[in-house]
């Protein structure tokens, strides 16, 4: 396995000096740093891919912090973000920690109080690719499974048991057992509480009432 | 004193008094005589002359102390007296030789007595308007004095004779010449204005103090007026100081009558001089209170750039601090990035510095300072202006366009006066635009002129700057009394901003006025005359 690379922090703020202080902070720490002046110079791509960490002044001259982290969850693109200021005031944080900013930091603040920060940022950003990592593979795996085998799990995962399930789609309750047994490897679910996150996560479609009712 | 007994005469000989004491008697008794005796002659003497001619003398006589009317009765009495001569000589009325003396006679006393009577009547109206002209001299509320310059006309002459051509450098480089001159002056009358603005106490203490009423300023007016004598000006004018007996400086215009060329009998001028101290020293605490007012003006601007300030000097701070705080991180690496921390300690450097210099603009901006007058960029002005409150305009997300034309345009003014006036109308603006939905800002320089105003044709062009919003506008009804004092639209508005500013871009020899936009919002702007040229007047007046 490659050496995973340093996390990548992204800097946006008008103020060069600004800029310039806190990218030297973070790098003497270890991290990587890239930053701009204005949020339409950064690279589209990377800001998806690669960051680990936006630092975002809420105040930028044309489009405001607020506004653009609004339009990146719109474009699906999640990066944690610790909004900075040079002016506090309290309806602005209230509305960044709402939107689900990581942080809120006033202007001047000490050195520490940001590098908390970026690592709380670098974590749940790690935590969310692990997430969206884990939900890949399983969707990999479901993609991988027999229309029979999916119509088993869904029923399986409802609470309905082998028996029913042989019922409801006519099948012997043997072959439901054995396809059970195959979509279970398939999924690499470890055990059946297992299987059913995995079902939740891919939000499959619940039978209806009617058949569960009849089921018991 | 010579001087003071030459006065004297002059003064009596101008108000038409007799001469002196015994002439008064001893005239009218020779004229008395004199007629006597040619009456006799007359009518005793054989000889064929018309003696009678000779009662001419008397007429002549009596002009000196008689009126015109009593003249009349003199030749009346001569014409009677060569009558009654001839008829008890010749008695009866024939005609001959002797009627014919007779007649010539009286001819000649009429024709004597006619031009005897118009001169004296001459003379008369002459005297009278002497009486006026003196009274007038004396008791005018202006200060009046009288001076020969016959001695200076002659040293003048004496330098020129020296060959020197160009006088005013001569004067320039050697001023004892000028005190010189002073010293020739002669003052031959003052009146009792003149004595009152010099605090002389009475005619002969002024007299004797010409030299001392001179102080160095004057002597350089002084130097002004010589010039214009020899160059043979008719009026000369100027305001100078002058020092009293007493000690205390005077400001007074000066305005000296020159006699015209051809009367170069007499180099006698009139200097009258107006005391203009009260009005110097009024126009002296104007311009203290008015600077005053616009310093205060000033710190109330401050007061409304908060946000500015605080922004302006947080920033570099912060900036000091984390890079103080990485420096140090670098440090206790396990091998320290040297090049790192100097590139961390090299930036809290500049950021110190620049702090230095916000704190260094600001404390300008709210200095009282007096008013400087240099030549200075406008446009590099109202660009360092525009930069103090950007974070205004950001705070309130407007959108600014900066056009300041090409190149630097030279005014000469104060440019802490001149920023003043733009933030202020800059901080107006965005008020006016607090509750617009398009919120832009144009401040924008380029040749123009001010508006016609009523009676007078349009402005004369100089460099115009125009800041523009797209706010709320101004009501017809405000727009007359926009620069008024102590007029405000806002509802916590002192009313003195936009009066300040007028009277500061009057002062520069400027106009300021306001207009509405055809899109909405409105639009100040403001003339000031470029450096090169203008006079106030031609350029604020057309």
């Amino acid at each position: 396995m490659a050496e995973a690379a340093a996390p990548l922090v992204l800097i946006v703020d008008d103020e060069e000096s600004f800029r310039g202080a806190v990218s030297s902070l973070l790098r003497s720490v270890g991290y990587r740093v890239e930053h701009f002046g204005a949020t339409q110079d950064l690279p589209k791509g990377k800001l998806a891919d690669e960051a680990n960490c936006l630092i975002l002044d809420i105040r930028l001259p044309m489009v405001s912090g607020l506004d653009f982290q609004a339009r990146l969850a719109e474009a699906g693109a999640h990066p944690p973000i610790i909004f900075v200021t040079g002016h506090g005031d309290i309806p602005m944080t209230v509305r960044a920690m709402k939107a689900g900013a990581v942080d809120f930091l006033a202007k001047p603040f000490r050195d520490q109080e940001l590098l908390d920060a970026v690592s709380a940022a670098v974590s749940r950003d790690a935590e969310r690719r692990r997430a969206e990592e884990s939900l890949g593979r399983v969707k990999a795996h479901y993609a991988s499974l027999s229309p029979r085998e999916r119509e088993i799990m869904a029923l399986a995962t409802a609470g309905l048991m082998n028996k029913q399930i042989a019922g409801e789609l006519g099948l012997s309750e043997i072959t439901v057992k054995i396809h059970r047994g195959r979509l279970m490897k398939k999924m690499q679910a470890r055990s059946f509480a297992d299987l059913v996150k995995m079902a939740e996560a891919l939000d499959l479609e619940r039978p209806s009432p009617a058949a569960t009712s009849r089921a018991s | 004193m010579v001087l003071v007994k030459a006065i004297e005469e002059r003064q009596r000989l101008r108000s038409g008094a007799a001469e002196s004491p015994h002439l008064a008697v001893t005239m009218p008794l020779a004229a008395a005589s004199l007629a006597v005796a040619i009456f006799l002659f007359d009518t005793v003497s054989e000889l064929g002359i018309a003696v009678a001619v000779l009662y001419v003398i008397v007429i002549l006589l009596a002009v000196n102390f008689t009126t015109a009317r009593q003249l009349l009765l003199v030749s009346a009495g001569c014409q009677s007296l060569t009558v009654i001569a001839y008829l008890i000589e010749h008695g009866d009325y024939e005609a001959g030789p002797p009627l014919l003396r007779c007649i010539v006679s009286l001819l000649a006393i009429v024709i004597a007595t006619l031009l005897a009577y118009r001169n004296k009547h001459s003379t008369q109206i002459l005297r009278a308007s002497e009486r006026r002209y003196r009274s007038i001299f004396q008791s005018t509320g202006v200060a009046i004095w009288e001076e020969d310059l016959s001695e200076v006309k002659r040293e003048l002459g004496r330098i020129e004779a020296q060959g020197v051509r160009d006088l005013r450098a001569h004067l320039t480089q050697n001023p004892e010449v000028v005190r010189r001159c002073i010293s020739l002056v002669r003052v031959v009358d003052a009146n009792d204005a003149a004595i009152e603005l010099v605090d002389a106490g009475d005619k002969p203490a002024f007299l004797a103090r010409l030299d001392g009423i001179f102080l160095p300023e004057t002597e350089q007016s002084f130097r002004e007026f010589l010039l214009a004598f020899h160059e043979g000006a008719t009026r000369y004018s100027h305001e100078t100081v002058i020092r009293t007996v007493a000690g205390e400086r005077r400001s007074v215009l000066m305005n000296v009558t020159f006699p015209s060329r051809a009367d170069d009998a007499h180099d006698n001028v009139l200097v009258s001089l107006v005391d203009i101290t009260d009005r110097v020293n009024a126009q002296r605490a104007l311009e203290q209170t008015r600077a005053e007012l616009a310093h205060v003006a000033r710190v109330v601007t401050l007061g409304e750039l908060t946000a500015s300030i605080a922004h302006e000097v947080n920033q570099p701070l912060a900036a000091i601090v984390t890079n103080g705080e990485a420096g140090l991180r670098w440090l206790s690496r396990p091998t320290p990035d040297l090049a790192e921390v100097g590139d961390c300690l090299a930036e809290m450097v500049r950021e110190g510095r620049r702090a230095g210099e916000v704190v260094q603009r600001l404390r300008k901006l709210a200095s009282k300072g007096t008013p400087e007058s240099a030549i200075v960029d406008l446009a590099a002005v109202v660009a360092e202006a525009v930069s103090l409150v950007e974070r205004e305009l950001a705070e309130h997300a407007v959108e600014l366009r900066l056009d300041l034309g090409r190149g630097p345009q030279a005014v000469v003014g104060d440019r802490v006066q001149i920023q003043q006036v733009v933030i202020n109308l800059v901080i107006n603006a965005v008020q006016a635009m607090a509750e617009a939905p398009r919120r832009t800002l144009s401040v924008t320089i380029a040749a123009g002129a001010p508006p016609p105003r009523a009676g007078h044709a349009a402005g004369v062009s100089g460099i115009l700057v125009t800041v523009a919003d797209t706010g709320s506008g101004i009501d017809e009804a405000a727009m007359a009394r926009l620069f008024m004092a102590f007029f405000s639209t806002k509802a916590t508005g002192m009313g003195m901003g936009l009066s300040i500013c007028r009277s500061i871009i009057e002062a520069h020899g400027g106009v300021i006025w306001a207009s509405s936009n055809a899109e909405g919002g409105a639009s100040f702007h403001f003339v000031l005359p470029p450096a090169a040229g203008r006079t106030h007047e031609e350029f604020a007046h057309g």
